[in-house]
């Protein structure tokens, strides 16, 4: 439509988005006659920006080979490294997958367990039993900057040094693999410590991206010293705004305080990346940063508050990116007698997995948000839509009666939570919390005392297996199931999420030690799902959402979305003009 | 005694001063339940006793606490402030990264509250109960009742989002390189690399959080001021110079201003702290690259050395201002230097 054309460019026009040559181009091209255009014009000079000149938003927007993300680069535990090394974060996720690669990927958020080859050539040969792969990696590879050509060494140098540095990610090798060697310049045989089917899940996640050797050697990098990312050499070289990946685009510029850039690889050895760069710029709050962006200074905002969900909708120049996540919002239950009291008791659990109204946090706290899987393991994965239907229901009838039936009495829980934290889904657990307490306290006899803490030290009690019933969240170590069903369900104390509650249910480790060797997908899938039901059954934890990662962006924006491992999916993106 | 004597011993004084909060910030840092470990490891390692050991031995917190600050103060004369948990980097470093970001804004909102506190102080004065006095008295009471965030808030959105007049959050226009850093101050900066267009683009964006970092500064000082200034206008010594036929903005510039400064400059001293308090705020709004911003992201992740390397910068400049104003007193009224 004309009229719809025509509004759209007065629009673009009086918010500095198009200079008056421009909007007088297109504005002939839609018929618009010269005393209509003249009119339009004055009317709109008094609005137009009084910057003198060209404003940024104006700049920006013309510019269609730059992309702007406004996110909080400066906050405790964010934009530490981006080194594969020492990488163990969230948001910056999303720069390390273009600037790093991977023996596989996966390209499309909504298919978590449809992994591609990216520097490998094909899919892994594995032998029989389970313990070696065969990779074929791809040839005419070469790394930014120095152009060296990438060979298995590379690979090799890289993995073992994500071992040997003893940080954060390191156990993503040391658990899992015993030795890799090259047979020829373009061929690995990897050997495992134990058959291992979420491997090539493993060897995707960012951490194992692939440095040029020759580089980071150059710069003080090895594959023998256990360090920090502060006492690394290569890391410290790195954080001055360098790179030496294989990826699209390539680390130019780090200045946490205010923006971290990101240039394109001229010499990259895929498809040409359609921008010439992507820049990270250092804004705190969604609030200011959803500003920004319907003023036009940046292009995409990486968080948004869900009050915030409506007003983007509803503005013509904004779109909303939505795409899965991997991680969970959950509650944890003691079971011990020692600091679980009642909450030993199964049905006690079961009463209060009733008792939440989960609509009422996604469709009305997080604004639509989120999804709900049944178990503590994230929908997309392996066997979570078999038993999406069995997730708890509100019914406070089947509550109140199982809460009867528990025997406990008059009973009050201390509900622990992180006060200011902000769950993944950028919903504040102070707002949380209290809707839990009164969902919860529907049931007659039962009453929850809230206790906030210090964020930090709520995480050291937690851990330290110390809370009765605690508001927590986990995210993905690895895109495939056993990277949740492990951590809560190993029976405790060797599951990292179970020991912090003493749940121990033995038939569990039985099974994931079956499943994580079980190489037929069909068998390996029924394994999880009996899994996942035991979880069900025994509520030693309780999900209210898995969230949806959210993204308000312009509309010129294309080719980026939300993903649960990448959080945010840049390979393809571009700018329309 | 002399002014430089004077100065040494204020300056030993300071050294105390500087010492004391020093204890005082480590004890209360140590005071807070919970490890900054817990901080550092995710969820997966969270529970590695290794890599745990590993890492308190690293940022020295399996050391008595004792131990620990004498460990802290020795390192401290070595020019090292430590590691910084959250960021990872030399305290030192972060500090020369974030103090010029801080202090660039404190001086452009002194800049602000002077420049404007002290002609609506004059002006409601001279023109005492009458309505350029109460449209001063208004003004100076916004500004020190309505609280930073607030402001900062409504600042953004009227004169960024609905007027479009300012530039958001941010130093400098995300397209433009920023300029070589020299002081790290980004206006003095460009100024240094003659760029012009990083000059414009950064100055427009220190308006809105100068402003209003240095709105309660400006309100102290109008007030202040008028009250002094109504008192000096009314003392014998302005009589006589009236007496003598000057002119009447002579008598007020010349004779009585003079005088009712001396308060003024105490109070301009004092509101430094709120400055540095408000700074906290205002960063955190403005995105603005500070060590307000940097002391939230170091409490939040129980980072002790980067709590102390803030305590230190903050004790150092308060020092440093009250000193400085100690001498302007002296140059403003010489019967006060033989202290």
């Amino acid at each position: 439509m004309a009229v719809e054309q025509i509004s759209d460019l007065v629009q673009r026009l009086s918010q500095g988005q198009l200079s008056r040559r421009q909007f007088m181009r297109r504005a002939v091209a839609l018929g618009l006659t010269a005393p209509a255009i003249s009119a339009i014009l004055a009317a709109s000079a008094e609005a137009a920006p009084r910057a003198g000149g060209v404003s940024s938003a104006a700049r920006l927007q013309s510019d269609t080979k730059t992309l702007v993300i406004a996110d909080n680069l400066q906050g405790s535990g964010l934009w530490l490294y981006l080194d594969p090394g020492h990488f163990y974060e969230i948001n910056p996720t999303s720069a390390m997958n273009v600037i790093y690669e991977t023996l596989y990927h996966l390209p499309d958020g909504n298919k978590l367990t449809d992994f591609q080859p990216l520097l490998a050539d094909g899919m892994p040969q594995v032998a029989a039993d389970g313990l070696t792969l065969t990779v074929k990696l791809k040839q005419g590879v070469k790394f930014q900057n120095s152009g060296n050509p990438m060979t298995a060494d590379d690979v090799i140098f890289s993995w073992k040094r994500l071992g040997a540095l003893k940080d954060n990610p390191s156990f993503l090798y040391n658990d899992y693999v015993s030795d890799v060697v090259a047979t020829d310049p373009h061929t690995l045989k990897i050997t495992l410590q134990s058959s291992n089917a979420a491997f090539i899940a493993i060897m995707s996640s960012v951490e194992y991206g692939v440095v040029d050797s020759k580089v980071a050697q150059q710069h003080g990098g090895d594959a023998k010293t256990a360090r920090t990312g502060d006492q690394d050499p290569l890391t410290q070289w790195l954080n001055q705004g360098n790179s030496c990946g294989t990826g699209p685009y390539k680390l130019t510029s780090w200045d946490k305080a205010s923006q971290i850039e990101l240039d394109r690889n001229p010499d990259y050895w895929g498809d040409a990346p359609k921008l010439d760069k992507i820049i990270y710029r250092n804004i705190v709050k969604p609030n200011e940063q959803l500003q920004s962006l319907q003023r036009g200074e940046v292009d995409l905002a990486f968080a948004v508050d869900p009050d915030s969900v409506d007003s983007v909708k509803s503005d013509s120049t904004l779109q909303l990116l939505e795409g899965p996540s991997l991680a969970l919002e959950y509650l944890a239950m003691n079971v011990t007698p020692q600091v679980g009291g009642p909450l030993q008791k199964k049905q006690l659990r079961q009463a209060i997995a009733h008792a939440i109204d989960y609509d009422g946090i996604i469709n009305g706290l997080l604004n639509g948000g989120g999804v709900r899987p049944a178990a503590p393991v994230p929908l997309g994965l392996l066997g979570t839509e078999d038993v999406k239907d069995l997730a708890y229901q509100t019914d406070l009838k089947q509550a109140q009666s199982l809460f009867d039936e528990s025997g406990v009495g008059q009973v009050e829980l201390t509900l622990t939570y992180g006060a200011g934290d902000t769950t993944p889904a950028g919903l504040s657990r102070d707002t949380l919390a209290p809707k839990l307490k009164s969902d919860i306290e529907r049931i007659k006899g039962l009453t929850i005392k809230l206790k906030p803490m210090d964020s930090t030290q709520r995480l050291s009690d937690y851990r330290a297996g110390k809370l009765q019933f605690t508001m927590s969240d986990w995210s993905a170590d690895y895109p495939d199931v056993h990277t949740y069903a492990d951590p809560f369900g190993r029976p405790s104390p060797a599951g990292a999420a179970t020991h912090r509650i003493g749940y121990a249910n033995p038939q569990i480790g039985t099974w994931l030690d079956e499943g994580i060797k079980e190489q037929d997908p069909a068998k390996r899938k029924q394994i999880y799902i009996d899994i996942q039901k035991a979880l069900i059954e025994d509520v030693p934890f309780i999900v209210e959402f898995q969230p949806i990662y959210r993204s308000p962006a312009r509309k010129e924006v294309q080719g980026v979305s939300p993903h649960g491992v990448y959080i945010l999916q840049l390979r393809y993106a571009s700018k329309t003009g | 005694m002399g002014l430089w004597q004077y100065i040494a011993r204020r300056l030993a004084l300071a050294v105390l001063v500087i010492f004391i909060v020093s204890i005082a910030t480590f004890l209360l840092a140590h005071a807070v339940p919970g490890n900054p470990i817990d901080a550092v490891l995710g969820n997966r390692q969270g529970n590695n006793p290794e890599l745990r050991k590993a890492l308190e031995h690293h940022w020295g917190l399996d050391k008595p606490l004792p131990t620990q600050y004498v460990y802290y103060i020795w390192n401290m004369f070595h020019g090292d402030l430590g590691q910084s948990i959250v960021t990872r980097r030399p305290v030192a470093d972060d500090l020369r990264q974030y103090v010029p970001g801080t202090i660039e804004l404190t001086i452009y909102a002194m800049f602000y509250a002077i420049l404007v506190g002290i002609p609506l102080g004059i002006v409601a004065a001279i023109r005492q109960d009458r309505w350029p006095d109460h449209v001063a008295r208004f003004a100076a009471l916004i500004g020190t009742s309505v609280p930073v965030f607030w402001l900062g808030l409504l600042f953004l959105y009227v004169f960024f989002y609905r007027l479009r007049w300012l530039p958001g959050p941010g130093q400098l226009d995300p397209l433009l390189q920023r300029p070589p850093r020299v002081t790290g101050m980004i206006t003095v900066d460009s100024l240094i690399a003659g760029d012009w267009p990083a000059l414009f683009s950064a100055l427009r964006h220190i308006v809105m959080p100068a402003i209003v970092l240095g709105s309660f500064a400006m309100g102290i000082v109008a007030r202040m001021l008028r009250s002094s200034l109504v008192a000096a206008m009314n003392d014998d010594y302005v009589r006589t110079a009236r007496a003598k036929g000057l002119e009447e903005s002579r008598v007020v510039v010349g004779h009585a201003l003079r005088n009712a400064l001396i308060p003024t400059v105490t109070v301009i001293g004092l509101t430094f702290a709120s400055l540095l308090a408000g700074a906290v705020l205002t960063e955190t709004i403005f995105s603005w690259p500070g060590i307000g911003r940097y002391a939230v992201s170091a409490a939040e992740g129980l980072d002790y050395p980067g709590l102390l390397g803030v305590t230190l910068v903050v004790a150092i400049a308060y020092v440093t201002v009250n000193l400085f104003v100690d001498i302007l007193y002296g140059i403003l009224d010489p019967r006060i230097r033989v202290g």
